[in-house]
């Protein structure tokens, strides 16, 4: 007779043979990785979303010129994990209602960097542009004011919003104005609590939640680029047997874990491409220091193959509380500097930047010039884990 | 009563009669080295069970999400009391002829030797079991029993443990409840309101100084947003008290949460020069540090 635990044992051998035989495939070669990483740069911005942003655009300007005046500003939320900022100016770089309009976009890309005087930075921000905006008036098409982060107006301290509440007070005083703006779910939610913003700003819209198919047509030809077959891993249904079918599942799953996020989405199809030596050659050629680093992308592919395996998350590393509360910090404001983060956090900076840097080696954060986010890869499970501990956050739908 | 002092009296007679081995007949069951055996292994099983069922109850609980902590250590005491009600129960039954008869005087028995012995332990452990079902106070509660104050860790069966401030542990018995008001500050849930005291000259800005305790509030990364955030001022014959009202996400965190709500108040204050009261006025029980409770 065998134990149940024996067979749990026995079970649990199995699984981990599974996994580790996954895992076998080698990561991608350094030459495939960077020609993909540059096709999904150049095609960042989904075009579902780009199209959903634009009519949903298109509407309430229509509501706005003809039946409500006073409705005068459109708020898109979007995760933190999206980058909705290139996607707005892609969106209306290809938007061919724009002639009709003067569009003017806020100058201010990133929080000042003096901690200290970040409202008076915010302030002249907002003289510099009421300045322009006061050469503009003369045109007779009406004008819209672009914010494309309304979380960068901010920061989570005494008098951290007040910028916020001047921006507010400045769109519901002028009717004649028509303002988009960009924001992520979970600042726009604190804002929300704070300083009561969509008693002001009620018109929001989110950017909608990605389907399997519309993943597939957004990411599918980027691999065609590559000029290959890539191989692709068994759908949870074993009557999955056609490489349409296989497809499918493979984006539909992918549409589930991410939650429909194309940030999210982008990321984890990217790590689940594998490449896999020796399956078009002889066991003799498959050694993987075969290949010269200078191999172009066509020798790499002729020693080997491309497998697209089931997207997954990235094994969570043990978060502690105080890590909880960094972490949160970050998605709240989107992007941060580290004296940002230390003056939001009331802690001082060494201190941050210590956790910081553990992060950041376990690959959770991210640091580009000096502004960390948060890897998009992490975001659905870091998202639940801070919800189940009491963060306050915002829905992404 | 009258038929429990009937039984005691005849087992004392018993007892002072030549006649032991009717005595232990009555009430002894038969011993032998299995008996013992089994006595031996019942306590070296209820033991390592009250150890892993401690060890697991603490591995689990700051693992799991922090809205299940509390839950998850509330079970304790109950899991604690069933295992030993049962190893007692086994035990007595291995040695003890358990009948009705003999139980009944047993209790009066032990009923008058604890009494006169063992008045405040046995108070304490009663106490602990009426405690399980009144629920005064739960394993992860922030209370105050005379004057101690701080978070329960611990729930024995004949005292609980409370952390302090300072991280000391103070062993307070059970039968507190009988005689000292409990004050629970959160019953069982994770939010506790924190109260935190600040005091200012006569002259201050009412209404601004509010707005900017609000806003201390809501900066601090403790904070539970979704509750309500309130603060209250009150007028003291040396100046000004403000008392802010907020919720921190996890109760445990109270006094690093009035830390951080003095410390980013504090220096906004300091950057805008408001005015505390003279220190010669902070005197009695309202007295103390400028700042804080």
């Amino acid at each position: 007779m065998i134990w149940p635990f024996e067979q749990f044992q026995a079970w649990l051998s199995k699984q981990r043979a599974k996994v580790t035989e996954k895992d076998e495939l080698d990561p991608l070669p350094p030459a495939i990785a960077a020609h993909i990483d540059q096709k999904l740069q150049e095609a960042s911005v989904n075009p579902t979303c780009r199209h959903h942003l634009l009519s949903t655009l298109e509407d309430y300007l229509d509501t706005w010129q003809t039946d409500k005046p006073s409705a005068n500003s459109l708020t898109v939320l979007h995760s933190p994990a999206e980058p909705f900022a290139p996607l707005l100016q892609q969106s209306l770089q290809s938007w061919p209602e724009a002639k009709n309009y003067v569009l003017h976009v806020l100058p201010l890309e990133e929080r000042p960097q003096q901690t200290s005087s970040i409202t008076q930075a915010l302030e002249t921000a907002r003289s510099q542009f009421l300045t322009e905006l006061g050469l503009e008036t003369a045109s007779d098409r009406p004008l819209i004011i672009v914010i494309p982060r309304l979380d960068i107006y901010f920061l989570r301290c005494i008098g951290g919003w007040q910028a916020i509440e001047q921006l507010r007070d400045m769109i519901t005083a002028d009717l004649s104005r028509f303002w988009l703006i960009g924001c992520n779910s979970w600042a726009w939610k604190y804002l929300n609590i704070v300083c009561q913003i969509e008693a002001y700003l009620e018109q929001t819209a989110h950017l909608p939640r990605l389907e399997g198919e519309q993943l597939q047509n957004w990411l599918q030809p980027l691999l065609k680029t590559l000029d290959t077959q890539v191989h692709l891993a068994e759908g949870r249904s074993q009557s999955d047997t056609s490489r349409e079918e296989k497809a499918t599942a493979l984006y539909e799953d992918l549409a589930n874990i991410s939650h429909g996020i194309s940030g999210v989405a982008a990321r984890l199809w990217r790590t689940s491409l594998r490449y896999q030596l020796g399956s078009t050659k002889s066991e003799s050629e498959t050694d993987p220091d075969s290949l010269p680093p200078e191999a172009t992308v066509a020798e790499i592919l002729a020693a080997g193959s491309l497998k697209q395996q089931r997207a997954r998350y990235p094994e969570m590393p043990d978060l502690s509380a105080a890590e909880d509360y960094l972490i949160y910090a970050i998605l709240l404001h989107g992007s941060i500097t580290v004296p940002h983060l230390a003056l939001s956090l009331g802690e001082l900076e060494v201190q941050v930047r210590a956790q910081v840097q553990k992060l950041l080696r376990q690959e959770v954060l991210h640091n580009q010039d000096g502004i960390l986010t948060v890897e998009p890869a992490y975001y659905p499970k870091l998202q639940d884990r801070l919800r189940q501990n009491n963060f306050v956050i915002g829905g992404d739908r | 009563m009258l038929l429990c002092q009937a039984t005691l009296a005849h087992s004392a007679l018993l007892m002072q009669s030549n006649k032991p081995s009717e005595f232990a007949k009555r009430w002894l069951a038969e011993i032998n080295f299995s008996t013992v055996l089994s006595a031996v292994i019942a306590i070296g099983i209820a033991y390592g069970l009250l150890l892993a069922i401690d060890n697991f109850t603490d591995w689990i609980s700051e693992r799991v999400p922090r809205r299940f902590r509390l839950l998850t250590k509330q079970g304790l005491p109950f899991l604690r009391a069933f295992v030993l009600l049962v190893s007692i129960v086994y035990v007595s039954n291995l040695f003890l002829n358990l009948s009705a008869r003999n139980l009944f005087a047993l209790t009066g028995t032990l009923a008058v030797a604890l009494g006169f012995a063992f008045k405040d332990y046995v108070s304490s452990i009663i106490a602990g079991v009426v405690g399980l079902y009144e629920v005064p106070y739960r394993v992860g509660d922030r209370v105050r029993i005379g004057e101690t104050y701080g978070e329960i860790t611990d729930y024995g069966l004949r005292r609980v443990q409370i952390r302090t401030p300072s991280d000391s542990l103070v062993s307070v018995p059970h039968s507190k409840i009988w005689t000292e008001p409990i004050i629970n500050a959160n019953s069982g849930d994770l939010e506790a309101q924190v109260v935190t005291n600040f005091y200012f000259s006569h002259a201050v800005d009412v209404a601004q100084t509010r707005q900017i305790l609000c806003q201390t509030a809501y900066s601090s990364k403790y904070t539970r947003l979704d509750l309500p955030v309130v603060v209250i001022a009150q007028e003291r014959p040396w100046g000004t008290q403000f008392k802010l009202k907020a919720y921190p996400m996890d109760a445990r965190d109270e006094f690093l949460y009035q830390t951080d709500l003095i410390q980013r108040a504090k220096q906004y204050f300091a950057d805008h020069a408001f005015e505390y009261p003279q220190s010669g006025y902070l005197q009695g029980p309202e007295g103390g540090a400028a700042v804080g409770e």
